[in-house]
């Protein structure tokens, strides 16, 4: 699988004038497993949108194997899109429509519109859902409609759509956090042993530093939109993390 | 059902169950597609009439005439009049129609009692009150389901020609609708703050000004402005039976078939009613100060130019309009009748879809999230062809929803009748054209209420417009668009009977032979089965949207209210 690779250069980004995030400049190789942790409000979901071809930088350039995304084609830009695939905090699952219609959306960007049209009108790649949904646990519910589901079953169903595509980069901004501690555990591992069984990057969002720490290859921290540190997970002291944390009533 | 069944047996059962589904869903838009072909074929409408080699001719004539508009200063300032005829109309027209459906309001509502009262009201009093509310509601709905256009030629009989009849009719027709609407309204209120001052022994009158007014003066307000527009642009119109304003140089044009002054009429009709939305959408912004303003001196200047025989209305030398004796039905009437109804029903029905078909695509491609935009917050632009043919697109799209809303049925009718002759079809063409622009403002109502989050999340992941709009917003929206598809259906009965006026078949045409004919015993039956065919509509569109609406995770705060939007 040939992930790109995803560089960020100088990149700032304001919202409302305020600077949410400050020359970040880094880069996400094929087949990484970062973590990305910090603070509420340091401007982590900015950052992952950003890589994603989902926001635009106020500042800097994004460069996807060498090539600025600005200068991107529309076509090119979608293909970036597809290639990337986010998890959300909140599933963001259409919760009218059934949970394989939800996971079969994942694929929406890799078909051309009469397939798009077909797949509206009648359900298609029935067993290509079912055989995924089986991996996640979560077979039973197919047809359920989305919005009946628990939390987790959600949260399941939304990692099922990311998936489907056979994403390249899997892009998670704190997809536990609705979620009730042992559950969110679950989904946690779930993740990250599809990213590796896929051999896909990973950008994982999290404040659960222990995951980060056992099953990341860098860790990175950010705070009020800089770089605090970015390296190995088992160079990130303590000392590091109450320095990230601090001042924060969020702790790892 | 056991108790426990395993995963499998469960996958299995709830794919059973969504397969029936969807093979219902198959069947249902499969019946609709069917029942919608064959109203088709049975009101003998034949579409290849648009475009057979009279058809051709005639849309050429008439296009010809778009090429030279008459542009004459004689003209002009005719047109010019008559717009500010038409105008003063619907100004007046509204002030009547508020006037009267409060008034009428103020009967047919249902004021909350104590929720226990020491029964001192005797019977008679309660049973005169029920009356007295059944009958004000009665009253409002033979207002209400009598067209504009009926009541102004009868009306003209009345009083004779000039603007005096349009004002009358819309005066009728919208109070009824005002009534009613107004009524709901009030009924849905809060009913603490009635029942406070029922206990300290207010009367009717005071709680009506002190508990009801003030809960829905709001919205009252908002659909009387709402109706000032439609009545404005009903204004243009009426003059096709000799009741003033624009419509009339309309139908003159038509009939010495001079085109160049049916383009300029046609074109000063969509100038107005553009000027008028403008105009509209400014006073909506602005206190209420200015709008009450703007009605006054309307009501005023129309009181002074409009030169309204009202004495003629009592000491009118017309024969009586309506007649109860020999109401006797025969068996060759009643089959006309008959027919007539379900032409109606067949031309209402094939109209509202076709309109609605086209809508469903046209309002999607008008909206800015799904074709120039994003749910996106702030995405990366992207250069290219797209850059150009999609905001060509979107604004192309905005275009033909504007023009075809703001030209009134009636307007097309006498368009198309030029075009493919009198009959079902041109009935059926000028319902679906209006319809067109009308239900792709409701359709994009509806989508500017979509929760943004998921189509975000697909566009996120380079799903196109097509795909974010099927995947992503369409299941959200899909129940509230039939219930808006359903709602237009039963305006387009009533308008049904409005556009056989000028030819269009269905139930309008025997209306105007009687009027024309003086034939009174059959005015009366006709008016009579329009009552009871729309309040039957009415009714079980009622029960059927309910139904539609029922269905799960619709937001029900802002579950629509249907009538807020139009009517």
């Amino acid at each position: 699988m040939n992930a790109p690779e995803v560089h960020l250069r100088d990149v700032s980004r304001h919202w409302a004038g305020q600077a949410v995030l400050k020359d970040i400049t880094l880069r996400v190789s094929a087949g990484e497993r970062v973590a990305l942790i910090g603070p509420s409000g340091a401007g982590k979901s900015t950052l992952i949108r950003l890589m994603a071809g989902a926001l635009r930088p106020t500042a800097g350039v994004i460069e996807v194997n060498g090539r600025a995304m600005a200068d991107f084609s529309w076509r090119e830009l979608q293909r970036h899109r597809s290639m990337c695939r986010i998890v959300e905090q909140q599933n963001l699952l259409v919760p009218q429509s059934s949970v394989h219609r939800n996971v079969l959306s994942g694929l929406l960007s890799t078909w051309p519109w009469h397939q798009v049209l077909r797949a509206a009108l009648m359900p298609v790649d029935v067993a290509r859902v079912t055989a995924l949904l089986q991996e996640l646990g979560m077979a039973a519910y197919q047809w359920d409609t989305a919005g009946e589901l628990s939390g987790g079953q959600m949260q399941r169903v939304a990692i099922a759509r990311a998936l489907i595509a056979n994403p390249s980069i899997l892009l998670a901004d704190e997809p536990t956090a609705s979620l009730d501690p042992n559950t969110a555990k679950a989904v946690t591992r779930l993740i990250i042993e599809q990213a590796q069984s896929r051999q896909m990057s990973l950008v994982f969002c999290t404040h659960w530093f222990d995951i980060a720490r056992r099953d990341c290859t860098r860790v990175i921290g950010l705070r009020a939109g800089e770089v605090l540190f970015d390296c190995a997970p088992d160079q990130a002291t303590d000392a590091l993390l109450a320095q990230l944390y601090a001042g924060s009533d969020e702790r790892v | 059902m056991p108790a426990v069944t395993s995963a499998s047996e469960r996958h299995a059962q709830r794919a059973r169950q969504a397969r029936l589904a969807s093979w219902r869903q198959y069947a249902l838009w499969l019946s609709i597609g069917l029942s919608g072909w064959w109203c088709l074929a049975l009101t003998g409408a034949q579409p290849t009439k648009l475009f057979d080699r009279e058809g051709w001719h005639n849309a050429s004539d008439i296009l010809s005439g778009f090429a030279h508009p008459d542009l004459s200063r004689d003209f002009l300032g005719r047109v010019l009049t008559l717009s500010i005829e038409s105008l003063l109309i619907g100004i007046l027209g509204t002030v009547f129609a508020v006037v009267l459906g409060t008034a009428l309001a103020f009967f047919a509502i249902r004021v909350p009692d104590l929720p226990d009262p020491p029964r001192r009201v005797p019977a008679w009093v309660r049973t005169s009150l029920a009356l007295t509310r059944w009958l004000a509601r009665f009253v409002l709905g033979v207002f209400r389901s009598i067209p504009e256009i009926v009541w102004a030629y009868i009306l003209v009989r009345v009083i004779g020609l000039g603007p005096g009849a349009a004002v009358l009719a819309i005066g009728l027709t919208v109070g009824g609708n005002i009534g009613k609407l107004y009524a709901e309204l009030a009924e849905a209120i809060d009913p603490r703050a009635i029942q406070a001052l029922r206990a300290t022994g207010a009367s009717r009158w005071g709680v009506f000004v002190f508990a009801v007014l003030p809960q829905v003066s709001r919205q009252w307000t908002g659909y009387a402005l709402f109706c000032l527009e439609c009545n404005i642009r009903i204004g243009t119109i009426l003059g096709v039976v000799g009741a003033g304003g624009l419509g009339s140089e309309i139908a003159l044009s038509i009939r010495y078939f001079e085109y160049d002054k049916l383009a300029t009429a046609l074109l000063a009709v969509l100038a107005f009613v553009g000027v008028l939305e403008v105009v509209s959408a400014q006073l909506r912004q602005r206190r209420l100060g200015w709008t009450l303003a703007f009605a006054a001196i309307g009501t005023a200047l129309a009181l002074h130019q409009l030169d309204i025989p009202w004495a003629d209305l009592w000491t009118s030398q017309a024969p009586p309009l309506f007649t109860f004796d020999k109401l006797a039905l025969d068996g060759p009437f009643i089959q006309t009748v008959a027919t007539q109804i379900g032409e109606t029903l067949m031309m209402a029905w094939v109209a509202t879809l076709v309109s609605g078909g086209v809508a469903f695509w046209l309002a999607p491609m008008a909206a800015s999230h799904l074709m120039t935009g994003s749910y996106l917050p702030d995405p990366p632009r992207a250069g290219g062809l797209a850059a150009l043919w999609r905001p060509a697109l979107k604004w192309a799209s905005r275009a033909v929803l504007q023009a075809t809303r703001v030209m009134p049925e009636l307007t097309l009718a006498l368009v198309f009748v030029v075009w493919v002759g009198g009959g079902p079809l041109a009935g059926i063409l000028a319902i679906a054209v209006h319809n067109i622009g009308v239900m792709g403002r409701l359709y994009t109502e509806v989508l500017e209420e979509v929760e943004p989050g998921p189509p975000a999340a697909l566009q996120a992941q380079g799903a196109g417009s097509l795909a974010t709009f099927l995947f992503g917003v369409l299941p959200q929206i899909k129940a509230r668009l039939a219930a808006f598809t359903l709602y237009r259906f039963e305006v387009n009965v009533r308008a049904t009977a409005m556009v056989g006026f000028v030819g269009a078949g269905g139930i309008g045409d025997a209306l105007n032979t009687a009027i024309s004919l003086f034939h009174m015993r059959d005015l009366t039956l006709l008016l009579l089965t329009m009552l009871l065919l729309v309040s039957v509509v009415d009714a079980v569109g009622d029960r059927v949207r309910a139904r539609i609406l029922a269905a799960p995770f619709l937001k029900s705060a802002k579950t629509m209210n249907l009538k807020d939007i139009t009517t």
